[in-house]
This record gives C-alpha cells, sequence and structure tokens, in this order.
C-alpha cells in the first residue's frame, strides 16, 4: 500500500474533546480530562506521555468505556472505526472489547483472574467473542503463547498465574488482547510494574507484534524512552489536557512545551564512564495543580521556567506549530533544550 | 482435628438425610398405624438369651401383656426374632416406587416398638423416622430457598453497587426487623384449619427461605463487592467479557465458601425453627409426624412424670442434628479461611 493510499484511509480512533469527572462525595468534583482530543490512524502508535494524575490512564478508561462507577464522561465524542462509542450500550461494547479493540493494564498479575488457569484465560477471550471449540480455543491460545514469545507455551498454557513471573504474566495479558487480532491496542502502564530487561522484552514484542498483525497502539507511559522505542507520535498530557503533540523523534529532542522540556531533563543522564555524574538530579518544583477545579490560567504556570503574565489568567489553547505538530503555551520554545 | 470431625458429621447427616429420605423402608411400621391394644408402650428390649439362656444370633423380642400397673410386662412365651427385608405395611419409596419391605421388623403379632408407643399405639421409632423427613427437609429446602435467593440479590448488589445495592440491602434490613416468627403464625393463622399437611409444610418452607436470605445475601454481597472491584474483573470486562459471565466466572464461585457455611448453619436453624412452629400447632399438624408437633406432646403432664421415651428420641435428633451441621459450619468455615 503506498503512503497516499494510507493518508487516504480513515482514522481508526478520534477522539473529539473528551472531557472526564470523578464525582466525589461531599466536594467538587475533579475534572481528570478536559477536552481532549486525539487521531489514531489504522497501524499507528501513539505514545501518551505524562505523569501520575495527568489523566492519561482516564482517558484510556473512558475510550473503552471501564470508567468506574465514579467516574463519568461530561462531554466530547470517542469514534472508533465511525462508531461512537459514547453512550453505546454494554452489549456492544462488551461485543468491540476484546474483539476489535483491546486494553492491557499495568499490574499483570492483578490482570488475571488468579483462580483459572492462564491458557483457560487467553481461550475464553475468543470464546466470547467468535463461535469456537474448546479444542480450538485452546490450539490458538497456545499459538498466542508463542507469538507472545513464551519459551514453554504448554506448561505455561496450564500454569496459575501467581506461578508465572510478572514479564510472563504480562506477556499473557498480550495474548489475551490479541487473540482476536485487534485493530487497536491500548495498553496502559504496560511496563511500570516490571524490571528494565523485562520491559525492554516487552517494549521489542509490541513493536514486532503491532508489526506482524497491522494493529495501532496507543501506549500510555510516563517513560519518555519507552515511546522513543515505540511510538510513531507522541502526546503530552498534564493536567487533564494534551499539552503538546509531535512526532516522536521532535518531541524528545525538541519539545516546544515548558512541561516535556522539564519532564525530559528528569531523566538522568547517560554519560561515558560509570560514577562520573555527580550533578544532582532535575527536579521540577512544586506540584501539579488540583484539578477540582483545575486553575484559571495554564495549570502548568506554577512549575514553569517560562512563564508569562497572561499565563496565570488566560488557559492557552493549542496551536498548530509545524506539520503534525502543535503546542498549548503562550511561550512555547524553538529549538533543542537547554 | 476440625477437618476430621467435620467430615464425620458430614457422614453421619449424610446417612441420616438418607434414612429420612426413605422413611418407608426404614421404619418398621406406618406412621399413622395404629396397635390399640398397646398404647404407651415403652420402648421393646432386644434379646440375645431367650429364658432357657440358650444364645441367639440374631436379637428377637417378647411379646407384651398389660399387668396390673397399667404398664406392660414381657411374655416369655412366644420369642419374635428381627426379620430383615421383610414384608410388612406397604409404602411408596420417594413417593413413586410401591414397595412393603422394610430394614427390619417382626412378624405379627409382635410389635416392635424401638422407642416405644404413643397414646394410640403408634410406633414412635417409625414415627421419629417420618417426622424426620418433614423436618430435615423443610429445613434444607428452606435453606436452599434462602441460599438461592441470598445469593441472586447479594451478588447483584454487590457486583453493579450503586442504588441497586442501596435499594437492596435496606430491603434486606427491612426483612431482619420482620418478626419472621410471628409473620409465619398469622401466615399459617389465615390458612384454613383443615389445609393439607403438604401444604403447610410447603407454606413453612416458603417462608423460612422468604425471610432468611437477607443474612446470606449480606455476607454474599461483601464478597462480590471485593471480586467485582479487582482489576482481573475490569481485564476481563476489557477484553468483552459480559456482566452475566462475569458473575457466573469470576463472581459466584468465588462465594462458594460463604454458601456451603451459611448454608451449614441455616439448616439447623431452620429445623429448629420448623420444630418450634409445630410445636406450637402452627407448622405442620400432627396427622403427619414432625419433630415438633412429636415433641409437642411436651405440652402433656404425664410425658414428663412417666412416658419420657416420648421426647427423648425427638429432643436427642434434633440435638444430635444441630451439633453436626454446627461441626460441618466449622469445617467449612476453617477449610476457606
Amino acid at each position: 500500500m503506498s503512503s497516499h493510499l494510507q493518508s487516504e484511509r480513515p482514522s481508526l480512533l478520534q477522539v473529539r474533546s473528551l472531557s472526564v469527572e470523578y464525582s466525589r462525595a461531599g466536594a467538587a468534583p475533579v475534572e481528570a480530562v478536559r477536552e481532549v482530543g486525539l487521531t489514531i490512524q489504522p497501524g499507528e502508535a501513539v505514545g501518551i506521555l505524562g505523569e501520575s494524575g495527568s489523566g492519561k490512564s482516564s482517558l484510556a478508561l473512558a475510550i473503552t468505556g471501564l470508567l468506574p462507577p465514579r467516574g463519568r464522561t461530561t462531554g466530547g465524542s470517542v469514534r472508533f472505526e465511525g462508531i461512537e462509542l459514547l453512550g453505546l450500550g454494554e452489549a456492544d461494547l462488551d461485543r468491540l472489547r476484546g474483539e476489535r479493540l483491546a486494553m492491557v493494564f499495568q499490574e499483570p498479575g492483578l490482570a488475571l483472574s488468579p483462580f483459572m488457569r492462564v491458557g483457560r484465560q487467553i481461550g475464553e477471550v475468543l470464546r466470547a467473542h467468535r463461535t469456537v471449540s474448546a479444542a480450538a480455543a485452546r490450539e490458538r491460545a497456545l499459538d498466542l503463547l508463542s507469538a507472545v514469545r513464551i519459551e514453554e507455551p504448554d506448561s505455561v498454557y496450564h500454569a496459575y498465574p501467581h506461578q508465572l513471573s510478572g514479564g510472563q504474566q504480562q506477556r499473557v495479558v498480550i495474548a489475551q488482547a490479541l487473540i482476536c487480532e485487534p485493530k487497536l491496542l491500548i495498553a496502559d502502564e504496560p511496563t511500570a510494574a516490571l524490571d528494565t530487561v523485562t520491559q525492554a522484552g516487552l517494549v521489542e514484542l509490541f513493536r514486532t507484534l503491532r508489526a506482524e498483525l497491522d494493529m495501532a497502539l496507543l501506549f500510555i507511559t510516563h517513560d519518555p524512552q519507552l515511546l522513543a522505542a515505540l511510538a510513531d507520535r507522541i502526546a503530552v498530557m498534564y493536567a487533564g489536557r494534551i499539552v503538546e503533540r509531535a512526532p516522536a523523534d521532535h518531541l524528545l529532542s525538541a519539545a516546544a512545551h515548558p512541561y516535556p522540556r522539564e519532564l525530559l531533563r528528569c531523566v538522568p543522564a547517560r554519560r561515558g564512564g560509570v560514577g562520573r555524574d555527580s550533578s544532582p538530579l532535575h527536579v521540577i518544583p512544586g506540584m501539579s495543580p488540583s484539578l477540582s477545579p483545575p486553575p484559571a490560567g495554564c495549570a502548568f504556570e506554577s512549575r514553569c521556567p517560562d512563564r508569562l503574565d497572561r499565563c496565570r489568567s488566560e488557559e492557552p489553547t493549542e496551536q498548530p506549530l509545524a506539520a503534525a505538530r502543535s503546542v498549548a503555551c503562550w511561550n512555547p520554545s524553538e529549538g533543542p533544550p537547554r | 482435628m476440625t477437618s476430621r470431625s467435620a467430615r464425620l458429621a458430614a457422614y453421619c447427616l449424610l446417612a441420616l438425610h438418607a434414612v429420612a429420605a426413605l422413611p418407608g423402608f426404614f421404619a418398621p411400621y406406618g406412621y399413622a398405624v395404629q396397635d390399640r391394644d398397646f398404647p404407651y408402650a415403652p420402648p421393646t428390649r432386644l434379646h440375645f438369651f431367650d429364658a432357657r439362656g440358650t444364645l441367639h444370633l440374631v436379637p428377637f423380642i417378647y411379646g407384651l401383656r398389660p399387668d396390673e400397673g397399667g404398664s406392660y410386662a414381657e411374655d416369655t412365651s412366644e420369642r419374635y426374632p428381627l426379620r430383615f427385608f421383610a414384608r410388612g405395611d406397604s409404602y411408596r419409596l420417594l413417593g413413586l416406587i410401591p414397595s412393603s419391605r422394610h430394614l427390619v421388623t417382626v412378624d405379627a403379632p409382635g410389635r416392635l416398638f424401638l422407642m416405644g408407643s404413643d397414646a394410640l399405639g403408634r410406633d414412635l421409632f417409625s414415627r421419629l423416622v417420618y417426622g424426620g423427613t418433614v423436618s430435615l427437609y423443610a429445613g434444607l429446602f428452606g435453606a436452599a430457598l434462602a441460599l438461592a435467593l441470598g445469593g441472586l440479590i447479594g451478588a447483584l448488589a454487590g457486583f453493579y453497587g450503586g442504588r441497586l445495592d442501596s435499594v437492596l440491602m435496606r430491603t434486606s434490613e427491612v426483612f431482619m426487623a420482620l418478626p419472621w416468627l410471628y409473620l409465619l403464625i398469622a401466615a399459617r393463622a389465615i390458612q384454613p384449619l383443615d389445609t393439607p399437611p403438604a401444604r403447610a409444610l410447603l407454606i413453612v418452607i416458603l417462608i423460612l427461605g422468604g425471610f432468611g436470605w437477607p443474612r446470606p445475601a449480606r455476607l454474599i454481597r461483601g464478597v462480590a463487592a471485593s471480586i467485582g472491584r479487582r482489576e482481573h474483573v475490569l481485564a476481563a470486562r476489557g477484553f468483552g467479557a459480559s456482566d452475566l459471565y462475569l458473575l457466573r466466572r469470576h463472581v459466584l464461585p468465588r462465594t462458594g465458601s460463604v454458601i456451603w457455611t451459611q448454608g451449614a448453619l441455616l439448616v439447623p436453624q431452620f429445623v429448629l425453627a420448623e420444630v418450634g412452629l409445630s410445636f406450637l400447632g402452627v407448622g405442620v399438624s400432627p396427622s403427619i409426624p414432625s419433630w415438633g408437633n412429636m415433641l409437642g406432646d411436651l405440652q402433656h403432664f404425664h410425658v414428663l412424670t412417666s412416658d419420657w421415651w416420648w421426647l427423648g428420641f425427638p429432643g436427642l435428633a434434633l440435638v444430635f442434628v444441630t451439633l453436626a451441621y454446627h461441626l460441618l459450619a466449622r469445617g467449612a468455615t476453617v477449610t476457606s479461611g
């Protein structure tokens, strides 16, 4: 397929000004996601970068209709393959989830039922969506275990989750997610609970599987380095809003918004030799603001090194910056970080 | 230790329920068969040695003849050996298969009163066995109904939470606050006096189950709520699992231990409830024996003073059943814990 045709393909996922809030007993609701827009093309890998509480998980849960009872979407639209997901009935969502779009959570140990053998848990996803025999589901589950590079699929098939390592558990969850060959995989910090070596293996797995299955990926993380290896485009979330979006290499090398610039400075630099880097780690001063209610001006204003007077009173709107780039900042910087 | 006593209790209860399920076979006589010649007979003694001291491997009994004091003496002129699997009064096995075989009986005119007889000369052991059918299964079915209702309501309340949870749990509180004994009496009282015993039993079961559900429902709600909030349930939902599937495969299997423990506690409670009601005369009417209406004879003074066996055996049976169920419940708690 030529690149020209590819651009003609309709969006796989189109999120428009989506807002999510959580109600609290006896207090104002928390506006966790505020008018977020996001588009994913078929086969594309989009990363969402943000710290804890930035609303990135809420965004993923809202897209898949899995918000907890206290949370609700207060506006916007989520179109997946041309179907509006907000307001879609549970039965229709059930048909879609696992079949056309799947979600992988942060803690693989919690995402698997401790009372069922993992092979069965993988096969049941297939059987929930397709009319297949138990034997066929078993066959396919074993295939998937091999596909996610599990060393001994047969023994893992019969294991209970607690008998597996964290990395194996997450591979099992990914096998569950992929057994129906979904068009979109949403991964919410899938490697956060794992050690670095396991993390690298999983990132590699996501890369190869995406290519093999022509599947789009929405990868949510707080770790910029993971996105460098995985994502085509990155959207940065802060305090419930997307503050910058850019192709991955642009964002990681020359972010325009002060928040990702500061965030990237927080990653310890790797320099040659051992023990030579004695400079103190960079910390962004202050804390992310309360979203109940959100501040009037820019949410990053109090922590921003480049703030202007208007930042306090006026919330910046998203401005196009260059091709496929935009930023929500009154004082964006150009060029590489300091 | 506990598991062993629980297992023993389970076997005893199993045996007891088997006997109660086939009363016609285990009882020597029908529950309504009267022998007016032998009212108030004490428990018949089993003998191995006859008057001449000869040993008989199969135990035998002697006939009875009234003595001057209004009591009975053994008539040693004729022996009646116990007969196993012999023909006697006819009955229907499980209410279906006609049969007249009995586990143990004696040839007429001998009468085998293992636990004595009542004022009409009816065999109390036979009545105890038939009464067990009523009392044990009233408890069992009542508990099954309460658990089914409680399990369903509790699982729904815990799984969905929110408004449904509030409504169901407040309803359960109302039901717990209702004085069910008086309701039972009232429900029984509006029935005509000639209500057939089977129907009276059904009413007892329905009321026991209909008012017994709140406690198991509240416990199961807790379990369902904690399971329903687990991330693996959310993850399963993310893969397209429907509510029904989640309830069936993730929530209900985890409530099993609570259901078993509750069941083992509810059954004796309900057996006692039936006994209490029948004792008061608002349960099963005395034309069909139940342990409750057998104990109802406690209201007669002479029973206390001279005919102790009327009370002793149904009372003992009741104590035994209650104890066994509680051992079972404790075993279930320990095992699931």
